[in-house]
């Protein structure tokens, strides 16, 4: 019974199953404001950038 | 803090940023020259070394490998960076990854026009450069793993999730399909035989599309299109779920290379199921790139780098809606071996791959160089003589490619075949000569971009940017 076809098809299972979780988990009430705060972080990162700030390097 | 630890480290990603414009000039002239032997056979030279069958590779090479690997190495590097607010890890090791990837590159350049190939399709390369791959491989790993490891937010942001992916992935591919028993320095044989060769090939070759062509680019969409549009993510929850569905999905696709062959009938049922499964992953994150627009669709028509991402995204979703339909049994028994193939690759290619990486570079080196852009005119220049080039590429293919599959197929009511095969390649001629100038079109706008990067780089200046704090400190 536990020959590797078996355990081929289990894993098959239990991957659906995580990814059902998955789907879940993201749509829990609890994620919401995490999420929003990361749909924006590729926004929030010009912060504190100033010109005189940076400074030169070679290529 | 010293200065080290305050700034990010912009000079590898400068490296490779042009090098994907120069390479992307390289691999798409190969292009323009095959298609143009195939228009016009007097091209390959009766040279060897100038032939179709042995540039062909170094094409797919350049563009893939070269132009693409480089906008990868460059987008990760500095998103990874910027969205973890800390320097990248261990950046000699990051400098160490250009120069090899370089040397990789110039010795496709020199082997495969020589005539030294393993054969299998987008893994040409002999296993002394599949070693070498490997040792990059595996430097951008810890490089980009490191990155991660010391970020200064919790949360990794979803671009930096199908950066990893891409990495890792491509690893595991590269190393099982590459595993050979080289009998003198340049010639090795594969370490599978027979039809298992095959499905381990287009395991790898398959995936090489869903991981290399378009993890890493979903990547780069989920940075770009946010920064250019200036909107947040449209759905955040719809990024998880495509990202895992796309994981788990994506690795079983690739026995539709190999329908009506030697491979079992039950293992190409299953590539074709799992085909058809992909359009609901693929397309959660098209929406979810067109959708980061809504609010702000007016830039669309002021903004010429939004309309390569956002165009790019539409390329994505039409030619991840005509693959799951190629891949069906029944159209396939059409498609296979005909130019439609050609066609729907290059639609993902130009018009996903090339696109989204045009519009990334010309967001990226202005920054680099703290500078704007030269000319936002030549742009849109750039932009249209791209997307009439893709449309001519493209329906050239379909067309051609129906075309010789009806051909081919067609028989008298006596059970002889109606046509000859020179028939059908005489047939296809006019869409050949329509195929290369799409393809030099699209080589002029890359010839525009270089001019005027160049430009735009002349009159800025290499800079380290300062590593802002991470909003969660304000």
């Amino acid at each position: 019974m536990m020959d590797v076809s078996f355990l081929l098809s289990l894993w098959t299972v239990i991957a659906f199953a995580i990814f059902v979780g998955i789907v879940i988990w993201a749509w829990s009430g609890s994620r919401k404001n995490d999420f929003e705060k990361a749909a924006r972080m590729a926004l929030d990162d010009e912060q504190d950038v100033s010109d005189e700030a940076k400074r030169k390097s070679a290529l | 803090m010293n200065n080290e630890t305050m700034t990010y480290d912009y000079t590898v990603v400068r490296q490779f940023a042009i090098a994907t414009v120069i390479l992307g000039i390289v691999g798409m002239l190969i292009g323009v020259l095959i298609a143009s032997q195939l228009a016009w056979p007097v091209l390959n030279f009766d040279t060897p070394w100038l032939s179709f069958g042995r540039l062909r590779p170094l094409h797919t090479n350049a563009v893939i490998f070269g132009f693409g690997g480089s906008a990868l190495f460059a987008t990760s590097y500095y998103v990874v960076q910027r969205t973890c607010h800390v320097r990248l890890f261990a950046p000699q090791l990051a400098q160490f990854t250009f120069i090899g990837w370089m040397l990789i590159i110039a010795s496709a350049v020199v082997t495969l026009p020589l005539g030294y190939t393993s054969s299998k399709e987008y893994a040409e390369l002999e296993w002394p450069i599949d070693l070498l791959i490997t040792v990059v491989w595996v430097a951008y790993a810890v490089v980009f793993f490191g990155t991660i490891a010391k970020r200064r937010v919790k949360h990794i942001y979803v671009a930096n999730w199908f950066f990893g992916s891409f990495i890792l992935t491509v690893a595991m591919l590269h190393i099982v399909n590459s595993a050979a028993l080289p009998v003198s320095f340049l010639k090795s044989y594969s370490a599978y035989a027979g039809v298992q060769d095959a499905m381990v090939q287009w395991w790898y070759g398959h995936n090489a599309v869903g991981f290399f062509l378009t993890a890493g680019f979903l990547g780069i969409m989920y940075y770009f299109i946010p920064k250019q549009a200036e909107r947040p993510v449209y759905s955040y929850r719809l990024s998880v779920v495509h990202f895992w569905a796309l994981a788990f999905t994506y690795i079983w696709a690739g026995p539709h290379h190999l329908h009506y062959t030697a491979l079992p009938d039950w293992t190409q049922s299953l590539g074709m199921a799992f085909s058809l499964i992909l359009l609901a992953p693929s397309w959660g994150g098209m929406i979810n790139g067109i959708m980061t627009l809504s609010g702000a669709w007016e830039k669309l028509r002021s903004d010429p780098i939004l309309k390569f991402l956002i165009v790019s995204v539409s390329f994505y979703g039409m030619s991840t809606f005509e693959g799951p339909m190629m891949a069906i049994k029944t159209v396939n028994a059409l498609s296979h071996y005909t130019d439609w193939t050609i066609g729907h690759v290059h639609s993902g290619a130009l018009g996903w791959v090339a696109m989204v990486s045009i519009g990334a570079m010309y967001f990226l080196i202005p920054k680099l160089f703290d500078t704007k852009l030269y000319s936002l005119k030549l742009v849109e220049t750039h932009f249209w003589i791209a997307t009439i080039g893709i449309v001519l590429y493209i329906t050239s293919m379909w067309i051609s490619g129906i075309m010789q599959g009806l051909m081919w197929r067609a028989i008298n009511d006596d059970g002889t075949l109606t046509y000859s095969f020179v028939e059908s390649v005489q047939a296809m001629h006019p869409f050949y000569i329509v195929r290369a100038s799409g393809g030099l079109l699209f080589l002029i706008g890359m010839l525009i971009m270089a001019y005027n990067l160049s430009k735009t780089i002349a009159q800025g200046k290499a800079v380290q940017a300062v590593i802002p704090e991470p909003a969660a400190a304000h």
